[in-house]
Parts: C-alpha cells; structure tokens; sequence
C-alpha cells in the first residue's frame, strides 16, 4: 500500500504525464473493456431483460447451436494442424536449405496475409464451386458441394498456413544450426539429428504456431459465410446470423461468449505458458553455409512442396484477377470491363470511406500504441497489470465478439455512435494498438534507461522525454507497426461488418455483399482494387521510411512479434 | 591416427556487397593448404579472422566439402564420409550445448545413439565427467551452468565418443581472461594423458603458443608457415608470420639490402658514454610495464621497439635519454 502511494505521489509529480496515464486508463475501459462486458451481460438476459442463464441452457436443447461450437472446433483445430505442418515445411525449407530466389518464396507466402482473409474463398468459389473452372469445367461434375466442412478448412488453410509460417520460420532462425552440426558430429545420422534435436528444440515454437492458427481460425468470419453454408453452422457467422437477421441479441452474444472461452485459453497458453519454453540459441557467429541435415532426395521434396504451394498461390490470386475482367464466370468467359466500372461506379464511396477510416485509425492506434508501450516499459504506477492484459486483450478476442459489444456499448447517449464514422475509427484504433504496443515494448526495452535519465538530468520532462527521445528511437518499429495496422484495417471484416451503416460502408463488407448476391466478377473486381491499394500503401511507406521497417519486411516482423 | 592434408582449396560463390562491388564471383576461402599431423600431436590453425582457420577445421569436421585436395584420416580418403561417420569429435566455439537436455543427456547423445547398454554408458560418463572435472552437475540444465562448466560439457561430449580426432574451434574465445587460462592448461594436459591426435583453431597467438606441438600460421587462406611454437617465433619466415607471432622490429640491412627481423628482447640498450659502438639513438617513450619495460628507441633511419627485463638495479631509461644499442646476434633474422 505504502509502495503504491509512492508510485502514485511520483506520477502524479509530472502532472501532464498522469493526466495522459488517466485517459489511456478511461480509453482503455471505454473502449476494451466496456464492450466486453456488454457482450457478457446481454448473454446473461432474456429477451425481456431479465437476468437468466437461458441462452446457454439453449445450446442443450437446440442440435444446430451445439454444432456450430463442434464445428467450429473440429475445423479450427484441423486447419491449425494442417497449417503448421505446411509452415513448418515452407520455414524449414527457407531456413535450411539453399533454395534459390528465397525472398521471392518468402514474399510469395505471405501475399495471403495482405489479402482480405477471405479472397481465398472467393477464389475457391471460382475454381470448385458448382460452376467451377476445375469441378465443372475440367472434371465435368455437375453441381459439386464445396460448401461445409471442406470448403471452409481449405479456405483457412490457405488463409492461415502463411501465418505459421512466418512464426515458425522465426522459430527456425533462433535455432543454430551448430546443434546441427553438434549432433551428427557424435554420430547421429540426418533423421537423427532432426528428430532429436531440431524437432524437439522447435516443438515450444510449433505448439504456438497451432494457437495463434487456432485462434485465428476460430475467429475467422469471412471464409465461413461464404463457403460454411446453411448445413454447417459455425459460431462466428451464427452469432452475426442470429443479430442481423432474427434480432436475437441475447442469443447472438451468448454464441459470441461460446467463441470466446477456446480464444482466450488458446491465448492465454501461448502467451504466459509457451512463451516462456521456447530456446533461443543463435549465439556468436552464424555459419552462413547450408547444413548439412538436408540430403539432396530430401531437398528435391521440400522444393516440389514450395514451387507446388506457389503454384497454388498463383492459381488462388490469378483466379481472382481473372474473373475480374470476365463477364459471367463459369458460364461465358469472355474479356470486361464492366466489373470494374460498376465496382467504381457503384461502390466508389465505399473505396474513399474505407481509405478514410484506415487512414484516421492507423496513426492513431500507432502514437496511442507507443505511448502505452511507453508508460508500460518505463513507468510503474498501481494497475499497470490490467492496463497491459486490457491493451492486449484484442488480440484473442474474435472480432465477432468485439463488434457486437460495440452495438451494445454505443448504442445510447451519451455513447450513440451506432451509424457513425467514429465507430468504425475507434474500433480499429482500439483493435490495434496491440500490434503498436507489442514492437514499442519490444524496442524500448533494448533501449539502456541511462538515455532518458541522461536528457531528463539535461531538463527534459517525461513526455518530453519520450516526444524527443523514445519516438525518434522507436520509430522504426512505430512505422513498420503502422504498415501493419494499415493492412489490417483495409483487410478487416468480422467486426467491421456489426458496424457499417446506409452512410459509411467498407470494401470488405462490399466484396462479402456481392459474393452474397452472387456477383462474382464484381466481388473480384473490389478484391483486386484492395490488394492494389494495400500493396500501394506498403510500397509508399518502405519509401518513405530507410531501411527494413517499411515494405514487405513490416509483415514479417509484425506478424512475428504480434504472434510469437 | 596421423591425418593428412593434401592441397586443400575452399571456395564461396561470393554474396557480399564487398565482393559483388570488386566484381569476384568466387571467393577462395583455402587456398591450396597442405601439412600432417603425426599420431598423438595437437597442431594448432592460427590466424586472423577471415583467414579460412575455421572453414578448414569445419572441412576436417565433414560439415563443408572441399572444393578440390584431400583429406586422409590414417591412410583413408574421408571426403566423401558424412559428418557423423568421421569418428572425429569437435568442440564448438558457442559450446553447441543442446538446451533441452540435461547434462548427463548431452554428454550421453552420442553414445545413446550407438544403442550401448546403460551400464557402460552410465560408466563411461562417470570416467569422462570426472576426467573434466564436471561431477556433480548430471541433472541440471545448461541455462544453470556457467561459461566454464558449458565449455566443460562440450568437452566431455566430444571426449565420451573416444575419438580418434578432436577438433577445437575457437573453444576458449567466450571465456573471460582468467578462466581462459586455467582452461587451456587442463585442455593441454588432458589431451596429453589421453594422447588424442588434435587440430585446434584460435586467433590467440599466446594461446597456440602455449597449448601444441606445432602451430600453422595461416592468412588469407593461405598456409605461411607451420613449425613448433620457437621455431616460429625465433625463425619466422616472413613479415607477415613475424608480426603477428609477437612483436617485431624490420631494419634494412645495408650490407646484402635484405631486411633483418629482431625481437625487441634482441635489442640491448646502454646509457651513452658507457658503451661506444657507433649505433645510437634516443628514447622516445618509455613504458613500465613490471616485469619489463618497454622503449620506443628512434635512431637516425628506424624506430626500435625494445623490451628488457626489468632488473631494479638501475631506474629505466627517461625520455630524451641517449642510448647505444645493440642487436644480439643469434636474434637476427634474415627476411625475403
């Protein structure tokens, strides 16, 4: 008590640096926390308001609820295993090995990553829908049901794959080869010395992989709605189905709580328990030539696995591109433009709205992320715990859950933001300030504290502290943070789609709505303007900013810091 | 087991920025490198970074196939037998430590492998850790051993194996100064009592003096000179070997226009007026260093280094002091 008193004393001694420490706090609770508990209290109502468990006890009774948890999981956790597998052999292919063109690989696996989490449905639809290039057209099958469990696990696989590859990969580097060498130097064979130390040595690595696959599969919400269909109900898109089109609140925020409890427990192991387990041992200098461990039959494999998966990523994005330009896909293949005329014509305040909104968001989650990082690193004051799991908390929690707390939260004065832009903004500020937070963190705590203790024995306050001195070190990672969030927010749809309105719509919402009316053509049309738009963005920034931290290389270590 | 080497070439198809600028595509990083190692002797590769030590050791090893030459363990070309096969154990300049088991498990991988029976191998671990001096410490874990005790276990690792071969690369190079040579000293002790043919690799000149038979001076891949620790540094056969083997003071000799190499304990100084001699010059600095001082002599067309053994019968030579010198002359060496 006489220690927290101290901290606070010491705080409030800065005045302006504990009025900012207040309001992240108010920030924090208004727009993470308050939602969340909405979502849980309204899961706990009946449909006249009263306190009462029935929501839950009707995943007893009614079969389709009980299933859509079943196979939610029962896909969520075969797409994260078939995921790591596939990213384990591409990270192990690109670390271990001496392909050739190895940057074009690495950018040429991660492309999904930009890409709107469901253009590999699209590109499913197109290629083994009933009208499909490859089922109806090359195999001849008359109405095929890619629909279900796998047209979603394929999907997601697709989706996902490159993000355990990139965990995984970073597993990879961290492990010297030298053990390698160590082992086969006593006598083990190649199989042996993988099997027993490059195997196990990774498994921490690999366990996390699954998680963070896991979670994101179980959160996913475009791949489902467009490939579950009706006959295999999944939790996100039965959530969204049960508010949008029964106005079952109650019913819907319950089935947001069922998705919640597997994406916090996932998390929570990843973060506080594999964390912690995994081995770093890249120590002195790296033995920049190939090892050994791979023999030549198995180099053959791995490079058929990687030009085959590339193959697949051709195939999967020139679809799209394709059917962009053609008029009726499956039935009349011939060259248009109309797709993309009515994309702009139609949705050209779609395109401006979403732009808008990533563009306000994006610097804010990034300034409020490294502010956070700041207070969180350098700073100790009572509750710093909480404000460090409430600021990360978005990571797990499934953007189906986050956007109907926001129509719970916001839907009343004093916070009626329902149908404004400034929903939709601070939705993305607040989901992302993780991703700002996590490479803050990670950069301030290289940084030796002497630097700031040096420039405040010079005179500098605390935030003046960290505007002329932590920022200018940290940006960086600020900039590479904010390629990232930008391409989330561009690409972001399951919480987004609780918030759109008449007035302010997003392009992913758009792409989903066409596909929903069965306009293909256009749907591609705006996923080819997206991806135009996000590589446009990646681009201006790696030139705007020296060195590694814009450009392709942002993804890479966002996505390994955010994940692993 | 005598290991031969036989016109050992390395090269690198370069991806430096350096390299791609000066256009070489290829870079030699051994270059036509020949020598023996007779049964039971440790020879030591010395040199600086760079000079192509290390890809020779790891060559030895099996992890890099030479680009051309040969390497005979005994009488039998090894070129093409895998690493694993080699039966000749390394110990890695990071230690190479495995970090997900205990020590007792590391020092028994090898063994393990070769599917022993428990007894002997329980047996041949309680001789190996109590020959490096590591009983005691089975059970823990190699993030709770110090540097020292890390290095231990990788030499129990490789000894365990009773190879016919030990390699060394660089093993003492993440240990602190005091260690490093108590370490050195029980390397050179072990090695002799169990008269394990070895090829050790360091950049410490004091440290190659002190542990081998014989030393091979490389430089940019190339082999200078290769001999025992005194040959070396009494003989040395160029520039290059002169100065990195100790220090070295190079004086035109005016009579055949070669130049003299001496040492600087070669060099004997006395005030002027003492001696008579004809060679002079002043002392420029003058350095104590306990137990030798050290002077910078310049003369009228060179700058000596000189060290002498401090005597305390007199004070050292001050700046500004002239002196006679004199060069010992079993202490000249003639350079090309």
């Amino acid at each position: 008590m006489r220690k927290r008193l101290r901290e606070l004393r010491l705080l409030f001694s800065d005045p302006l640096l504990a009025f900012l420490v207040a309001g992240v706090f108010a920030a924090l609770a208004v727009f993470v926390a308050l939602p969340l508990f909405s979502v849980l209290l309204k899961s706990l109502t009946n449909e006249s308001g009263d306190l009462s468990i029935e929501n839950y006890a009707r995943f007893f009774n009614f079969r389709y609820l009980r299933s859509s948890l079943w196979n939610s999981l029962t896909s969520g956790v075969t797409t994260a295993v078939i995921s790591v597998a596939i990213g384990y052999a591409a990270a192990f292919t690109l670390t271990r090995t001496n392909l050739p063109y190895k940057r074009f690989f690495h950018v040429l696996f991660i492309l999904p990553v930009i890409s709107p989490p469901f253009t590999s449905a699209l590109s499913i639809l197109m290629l083994f829908g009933a009208n499909g290039m490859i089922t109806k057209w090359i195999l001849g099958i008359q109405n095929f049901n890619i629909y279900g469990f796998k047209g979603v696990v394929l999907s997601q696989i697709f989706t996902f794959a490159p993000v355990a590859y990139l965990t995984l990969k970073g597993v990879l580097e961290s492990l010297s080869p030298t053990l390698e060498d160590a082992a086969m130097n006593v006598g083990a064979n190649r199989m042996q010395a993988f099997l027993r130390v490059t195997w196990p040595l990774s498994l921490p690595g690999v366990a996390s992989a699954f998680l963070v696959v896991l979670i994101e599969a179980l959160s996913d919400f475009g791949n489902p709605l467009v490939l579950a269909g009706s006959r295999f109900p999944m939790l996100s898109t039965q959530a969204y189905l049960e508010i949008t089109g029964s106005f079952n609140l109650p019913l819907g925020a319950a089935l947001a709580v069922a998705l919640l409890i597997p994406s916090i427990t996932a998390f929570v192991i990843q973060r506080y328990y594999l964390q912690k387990k995994q081995y770093v041992t890249i120590t002195g200098k790296p033995t920049a030539t190939a090892s050994k461990l791979v023999s030549v039959g198995a180099y053959r494999a791995l490079f058929l696995f990687v030009a085959c998966f590339s193959l697949l990523v051709f195939l999967f994005y020139g679809v799209i591109a394709a059917a962009a330009v053609t008029r009726v896909w499956g039935y009349d293949f011939t060259f248009t433009a109309d797709n993309f005329a009515y994309a702009f014509g139609v949705g050209f305040g779609t395109i401006l709205d979403t732009l808008l909104v990533a563009l306000l968001a994006t610097p804010v989650s990034g300034l409020l992320g490294m502010f956070i990082a700041f207070i969180i690193v350098r700073l100790s004051f009572p509750g710093k715990g909480i404000l460090e799991l409430t600021s990360l908390l978005n990571f797990a929690v499934p953007g189906t859950v986050v956007g109907i707390g926001y129509i719970l939260a916001f839907n009343r004065p004093p916070l009626l933001l329902i149908g404004t832009l400034a929903i939709l903004v601070l939705n993305f500020i607040f989901r992302y300030i993780p991703v700002g937070i996590q490479s803050g963190v990670a950069v301030l705590r290289q940084i030796d504290p002497s630097i700031e203790e040096a420039a405040q024995n010079l005179g500098a306050d605390r935030v003046t502290v960290f505007r002329k001195i932590m920022l200018p070190i940290v940006a960086p990672a600020f900039f590479s943070g904010l390629v990232f969030a930008f391409v989330r927010a561009m690409t972001a749809i399951s919480a987004a789609i609780f918030l759109v309105s008449a007035k302010y719509n997003l392009l992913t919402v758009q792409i989903l709505n066409q596909v929903g009316s069965g306009r293909l053509g256009v749907a591609a049309a705006f996923s080819v303007i997206l991806v135009v738009i996000v590589l446009a963005a990646i681009w201006i920034i790696a030139a705007l900013v020296p060195g590694h931290a814009g450009g392709m290389s942002a993804i890479t270590i966002q996505n390994r810091e955010s994940v692993g | 087991m005598k290991i031969t080497i036989k016109n050992i070439v390395k090269e690198f198809e370069s991806y430096g920025a350096e390299e791609r600028r000066k256009q070489e595509k290829i870079f030699r990083a051994v270059d036509d490198v020949s020598f023996t190692v007779e049964e039971g002797e440790l020879v030591t590769l010395l040199g600086p970074s760079g000079c192509g030590k290390t890809t020779l050791l790891r060559m030895i090893a099996g992890f890099e196939d030479p680009t051309s030459g040969d390497i005979l363990f005994g009488s039998v070309r090894v070129n093409d037998t895998p690493p694993n096969l080699r039966g000749a154990t390394m110990v890695f300049q990071s230690y190479a430590i495995f970090p997900h088991l205990s020590v007792r498990e590391n020092v028994a991988f090898g063994l393990r492998l070769q599917k022993l029976p428990p007894p002997e191998i329980d047996a041949r671990i309680a001789k190996v850790t109590a020959l490096v001096e590591l009983s005691g410490l089975d059970d823990r874990r190699p993030s709770q051993l110090s540097g020292g005790q890390q290095q231990r276990v990788a030499l129990a690792r490789a000894l365990i194996m009773e190879p016919q071969l030990l390699l060394f690369d660089e093993p003492l190079s993440n240990l602190d100064a005091k260690l490093r040579e108590q370490m050195r000293i029980d390397i050179r002790k072990l090695q002799q009592r169990l008269g394990i043919t070895s090829i050790y690799v360091t950049h410490d000149q004091t440290e190659a003096m002190s542990i081998s038979d014989n030393v091979i001076v490389m430089n940019a891949g190339r082999l200078e000179q290769m001999g025992p620790p005194a040959e070396l540094y009494s003989r040395p056969v160029n520039r290059f070997v002169a100065s990195f083997i100790g220090k070295a003071n190079f004086l035109p000799d005016p009579e055949s226009g070669h130049t003299i190499m001496v040492r600087p304990e070669a060099v004997k100084l006395a005030l002027s007026g003492e001696q008579t001699d004809g060679f002079w010059g002043r002392v420029t600095r003058s350095t104590y260093l306990g137990g030798i001082l050290e002077y910078e002599v310049e003369t009228k067309d060179a700058a000596l280094l000189v060290h002498e053994q401090n005597s305390f019968e007199r004070p050292p030579f001050a700046v500004g002091d002239a002196v006679s010198i004199k060069l010992l002359p079993s202490g000249l060496v003639k350079m090309d």
